[in-house]
């Protein structure tokens, strides 16, 4: 049971939007394995589900690709690995979007999802790996703070 | 398998008619297009106060916010019309109140209280 625990779990699916609810559930399913409680699997679900939105629509935009997703834990903290083979999308080149305009008025609502990707976990960072895959690391401590 | 999100609609009758949608399931972006067709087709029939019961929902994600700003866009492009939200879940109330969003949308939490107010 400790060594099944341990184990990376890793989950690969087109990139395609019609496989969101699927990586929520694997989010949930394995998070939950690994110890986290709901409100940070909660928050680990909004914030995969943002970063596999933007790379369907801004990554692959309209061609095809892959999705891989791993779960990892050391000590408290759950690691999800999120991994694709668009073209570059770095946190860092995002807009910050403009929270102080109504969601209903703005012309172009644009950016929420990166804003949720920062503020639902504890950690996010990109890098390139050597073969040359995009991958997004989130850390989420497995027990929500002050809850 | 994909996301699912099941829409019912209901009329009510306040101070004006009132189109309520039940949303059911999850608001992400595979099913916010189908927010969005569902609002076209109940503005484009005349029908411009919306109340989204959104008490159903057990993920909204950003998409929900944008489908939101279409169907507002939509109701200016008619030239009258109001949306409001009604009893949102837990998940959704944590998306709004993470982007400060709260005092941008009205949100009842009574459905003949929400129908009066329209």
């Amino acid at each position: 049971m400790l060594d099944q625990v341990e184990e990376n779990r890793v989950l690969v699916v087109a990139a395609s939007l019609d496989n969101l609810d699927r990586i929520r559930s694997f989010i949930a399913e394995t998070a939950s394995e690994l110890g986290a409680d709901s409100s940070s699997i909660s928050d680990l679900q909004l914030a995969v589900d943002e970063a596999v939105t933007n790379i369907v629509m801004h990554g692959y935009r309209n061609s095809t690709g892959e999705v891989e997703v791993e779960l990892t834990c050391e000590a408290d903290i759950i690691i999800v690995r999120i991994r694709d083979n668009a073209p570059v999308f770095d946190l860092s080149d995002t807009a910050v979007p403009d929270l102080n305009t109504s969601p209903l008025e703005k012309d172009t609502p644009g950016g929420y999802g990166v804003f949720l990707i920062q503020h639902m976990v504890d950690m996010a960072e990109n890098q390139i790996l050597d073969d040359g895959r995009n991958e997004l690391i989130l850390h989420k401590r497995k027990v929500s703070a002050g809850k | 398998m994909s996301s699912t999100l099941h829409i019912a609609v209901a009329q009510e009758t306040g101070n004006v008619p009132v189109t309520v949608l039940y949303l059911k399931g999850s608001l992400d972006a595979n099913t916010s297009g189908e927010l969005e067709s569902k609002a076209d087709e109940i503005i484009g029939g005349g029908n411009t106060n919306l109340l989204l019961d959104l008490n159903g929902l057990d993920y909204m994600g950003s998409a929900g916010l944008r489908a939101f700003n279409a169907i507002s866009h939509k109701l200016k492009d008619n030239g009258s019309g109001e949306i409001k939200l009604l009893n949102p879940s837990e998940p959704v109330s944590k998306v709004i109140k993470t982007l400060g969003f709260t005092d941008f949308f009205d949100i009842q939490s009574d459905l003949d209280s929400a129908v009066k107010s329209f």
